[in-house]
């Protein structure tokens, strides 16, 4: 059937890029099954610091190319605010969501922007389970604040992996071949990795079966 | 990841790939030798993805100043007997609808396809008109993708129908078509395409009344002949069975399929997977018609195949219920949900639909969201600009009406600018200007980018020249056209192609004041505006100012290909008089408010532009470290 997952943030935090190397990983992983993969984008005028939402569709079941309110299984979220907006694209009570620590306030002038708590709060409401990282400080630690969304990567590879979906390896190779220079390319795959081990750690069975669940796989 | 060019000579493998390199993929595999564009989004990506392969693969390939010289040369290509392509969105087939008109009372002599990339639900753009009815207007044969997988193949085969009736085809995306990324198998690209052609002089190519009238009945014999083919269109198809029938039409069927399998109905319904939207394949729906006794379509925005069905419906004398948009709705785009909602009416079905999405079950959160709407980016000229125009407004208590454009500039109608009091389409600015001078008692200030400018902006300044209207025309000159991507624009360096400067046209128009301004300079904005409001004031003619300085996102990427790393900049928060000027008026998305109303720098978000020291009363921004200033600022123009 059919795996849906939403990646939302604000234009330019690498959320198409997430999308697509998430994309490529499954495809080149499957490479003789009739699995399809579709990804809608956001382009044009939500690009420039506006929210964003991508479409992540995966399955044998999948044809349309964007997921209805309330059908999503997955949310990645590199903001809160935007993972709050975006919330009831996500299965009530049966869904995880992957989510930033940091809150990117909207540069308009005079607008409140909500309480930390109260976004943790309505995020842990509607999931099943709800990781909450340090993506984005890790990243501007390392140097390469872009490179916040490689800490998704990795930790939904280590998802997507435990229920066969990609080869881990094939996702490394992948994180390897992002970004411009060396040192760029050192410190994304550096990212990679601890979002995998975090997800290696912290992602239990029970979330695990919710995925297959989703999927219908018969593992 | 594997980009499009490593893929020329590969086949029969499986890559992902965004619908519009779909979309270009197929023309190459049916062998084009020439496309055209002007970006506009969702539509950019297909020419710029064959601009990537040009020179490897021999083809011709340029950004033109507009759709409607696009049209021109790539409709040249065709009647010369090269197979070729143009590409805009939706709106920019307003700008070439003249040629399109008479591209099918001519015909052509090779495949010639038109895209049209639509966007339902306006994800940008200034309306969501429904060019599949333009084809109807313009005797154009019009197909879509059902399947977003299926964009490469149908314009692959478009290309041979085209080449058969010898008849312009159009091509219809739509951003989710457009923008979606999926497996595509690729085949083989044939090399050694001919992109000399020979244009054979025939009566036909000259539309003086006299052949148009003959070239009519050509016309609508051709269209016939097409109507005739989709018979048997490989990309069409009929589905289950049972007493009703739904229309699944262009992406739309892939909605209906999913939902139908959702539910396990898929085989107590007929569904017709619809791709040839005009004209419809008669013979084989009227046949099925005969057999049911209710008929949904499903389609986006206007219902263009409803009245074509309507058509039969009445002309056959069938008794068949019609439903279509009294069930699915009118405007935006599809959605699974839509979906699900219309076939529960239409099906009659209320249990079984998986969990329909309800206000009940939708969980809704319960805090107040700011909104989120794009905006200029870190290090964009365009905020200094506009930061500059408002202080000005505001010292000089003027009455002012921005009247605006096409471009990343619109972002300048949000707080805290709101200097866009009006944006309709492409040029609109100068034009909407030259009776808003002479209508209005305020003063008029058009807003309009480089390759806006270009596009459509010359005739209506050539008009306030001509007419007199005395409006101060900003060209917000970032060298390049940023919003859809970073297209080149006239302005743009390009290594071997000649550079048009906005300034020495409006020199040679007759523009008498033209200033070329920096627009991190604040103060020197503000004292041009001054100059050139005594200027229209006392002469009644336009002052065109030019602010140029390059995209911050194209100069931040030259920087890091050399190797230059440029610091972020802090604020020292003991010189910080909480003046609110920084976070307030100028709005960088990188300057947060502190608790104490002083600001502070995310350095996740700042790119060291230094606008910021520029508009600070008290210099209390600087750079995190010492750099070479001179040596960056190089990169800005």
């Amino acid at each position: 059937m059919v795996l849906n997952m939403v990646i939302v943030g604000v234009g330019g935090q690498g959320i198409l890029s997430l999308a697509r190397m998430i994309g490529e990983a499954i495809i080149k992983s499957n490479e003789n099954s009739d699995i399809n993969v579709s990804i809608a984008e956001t382009h044009g005028l939500s690009q420039r610091g506006g929210s964003v939402i991508t479409h992540v569709r995966i399955g044998k079941g999948v044809i349309a190319p964007t997921i209805a309110k309330g059908d999503a299984d997955i949310m990645l979220g590199l903001e809160l605010i935007e993972s709050v907006r975006y919330i009831d694209y996500l299965k009530r009570g049966r869904s995880v969501a992957i989510v930033d620590d940091r809150i990117i306030r909207p540069s308009i002038p005079k607008i409140e922007v909500p309480r930390r708590e109260d976004a943790l709060r309505i995020i842990g409401d509607t999931t099943f389970r709800f990781y909450l990282l340090k993506a984005s400080e890790e990243a501007i630690k390392k140097g390469s604040p872009l490179s916040a969304n490689m800490v998704f990567y990795g930790f939904i590879t280590y998802m997507l992996s435990s229920v066969g979906l990609i080869n881990k390896s094939i996702a490394t190779d992948l994180a390897a071949s992002i970004g411009r220079g060396r040192r760029i390319s050192e410190i994304n795959v550096e990212l990679y990795t601890s979002g995998y081990q975090l997800a290696s750690r912290l992602v239990d069975e029970e979330v695990l079966r919710l995925v297959k669940k989703s999927l219908k796989f018969k593992l | 990841m594997v980009g499009f060019k490593e893929l020329i000579d590969k086949s029969n493998v499986k890559v992902l790939m965004l619908g519009n390199e779909a979309i270009a993929r197929g023309a190459l595999e049916a062998g084009i030798g020439v496309a055209t564009a002007y970006p506009g989004t969702p539509s950019s990506e297909i020419v710029e993805t064959l601009m990537e392969v040009k020179d490897e693969l021999g083809i011709y390939v340029e950004w033109s100043i507009n759709e409607k010289v696009a049209f021109e040369i790539a409709y040249a290509a065709a009647i010369s007997g090269i197979r070729s392509l143009v590409a805009m969105k939706h709106v920019g087939l307003n700008v070439a609808a003249d040629p399109f008109m008479s591209s099918a009372y001519t015909g052509v002599k090779e495949g010639f396809v038109i895209v049209s990339a639509d966007d339902p639900s306006m994800w940008s753009s200034q309306n969501e008109q429904d060019n599949r009815l333009y084809g109807i207007h313009a005797y154009v044969p019009v197909f879509e993708p059902t399947i977003v997988n299926e964009a490469k193949d149908l314009t692959k085969y478009l290309f041979g129908l085209s080449s058969k009736h010898k008849h312009p085809i159009m091509l219809r995306s739509t951003t989710r078509i457009s923008h979606t990324r999926t497996p595509i198998t690729l085949g083989p690209i044939p090399r050694n395409i001919r992109i000399k052609g020979k244009f054979e002089k025939e009566s036909r190519f000259v539309l003086i009344p006299a052949n148009a009238r003959r070239n009519r009945l050509d016309m609508i014999k051709r269209v016939n002949d097409i109507q005739r083919d989709l018979e048997n269109f490989p990309f069409n198809g009929v589905e289950g069975s049972g007493s009703k029938l739904i229309i699944g039409v262009g992406i739309s069927y892939s909605y209906v399929k999913e939902v139908l399998e959702e539910l396990g109905l898929s085989n107590e319904v007929i569904l017709i997977k619809l791709s040839s939207i005009y004209p419809i394949p008669k013979e084989g729906i009227t046949k099925l018609l005969r057999d049911v006794r209710e008929v949904l379509i499903v389609e986006e925005l206007e219902p263009v195949v409803e009245m074509q069905l309507k058509c039969i419906v009445a002309n056959e004398g069938l008794n068949v219920k019609v439903h279509g948009k009294d069930l699915v709705g009118l405007p935006y785009e599809m959605s699974l949900d839509r979906v699900r909602k219309s076939l529960k009416k239409f099906l009659r079905v209320d249990k079984g639909l998986g969990e329909p999405v309800t206000t009940t079950n939708v969980y809704t959160s319960h805090i107040k969201l700011p909104p989120r709407p794009p905006t200029f980016c870190p290090g964009c000229p365009y905020r200094s600009l506009f930061y500059a125009i408002r202080m000005f407004i505001i010292k000089n208590r003027l009455s002012v009406i921005a009247s605006g454009d096409i471009g990343c500039y619109s972002l300048a109608y949000n707080k805290p600018f709101q200097l866009q009091d009006i944006i309709i389409e492409m040029g609109g600015s100068i034009g909407v200007a030259n009776g808003l001078t002479r209508f209005t008692d305020d003063v008029v200030i058009s807003f309009i980018g480089d390759s806006t400018f270009f596009h459509a902006g010359l005739p209506p300044l050539i008009n306030a020249l001509i007419n007199g209207s005395n409006q101060i025309v900003v060209v917000l000159d970032n060298e390049v056209t940023a919003m859809t991507g970073h297209q080149p624009s006239p302005t743009t360096k390009v290594k071997g192609r000649r550079r048009i400067l906005v300034e020495d046209i409006a020199k040679g128009v007759g523009v008498r004041f033209v200033k070329v301004v920096d627009p991190f300079n604040v103060k020197e904005v503000m004292k041009t505006l001054d100059d050139a409001l005594k200027f229209i004031k006392e002469n009644k003619e336009p002052a065109v100012i030019v602010a140029k300085r390059r995209c911050a996102l194209e100069v931040y990427r030259d920087l890091r290909r050399e190797g230059i790393v440029v610091p972020t900049y802090v604020i020292d928060e003991n010189k910080c008089i909480a003046c609110k000027l920084c976070y307030e008026w100028f709005g960088c998305p990188a300057i947060e408010p502190l608790p104490n109303g002083k600001a502070k720098i995310d350095p996740g978000l700042c790119v060291g532009c230094g606008a910021c020291t520029e508009i600070c009363p008290v210099k209390a921004i600087r750079p995190s470290r010492p750099y070479n200033v001179e040596q960056v600022k190089k990169f800005w123009f």
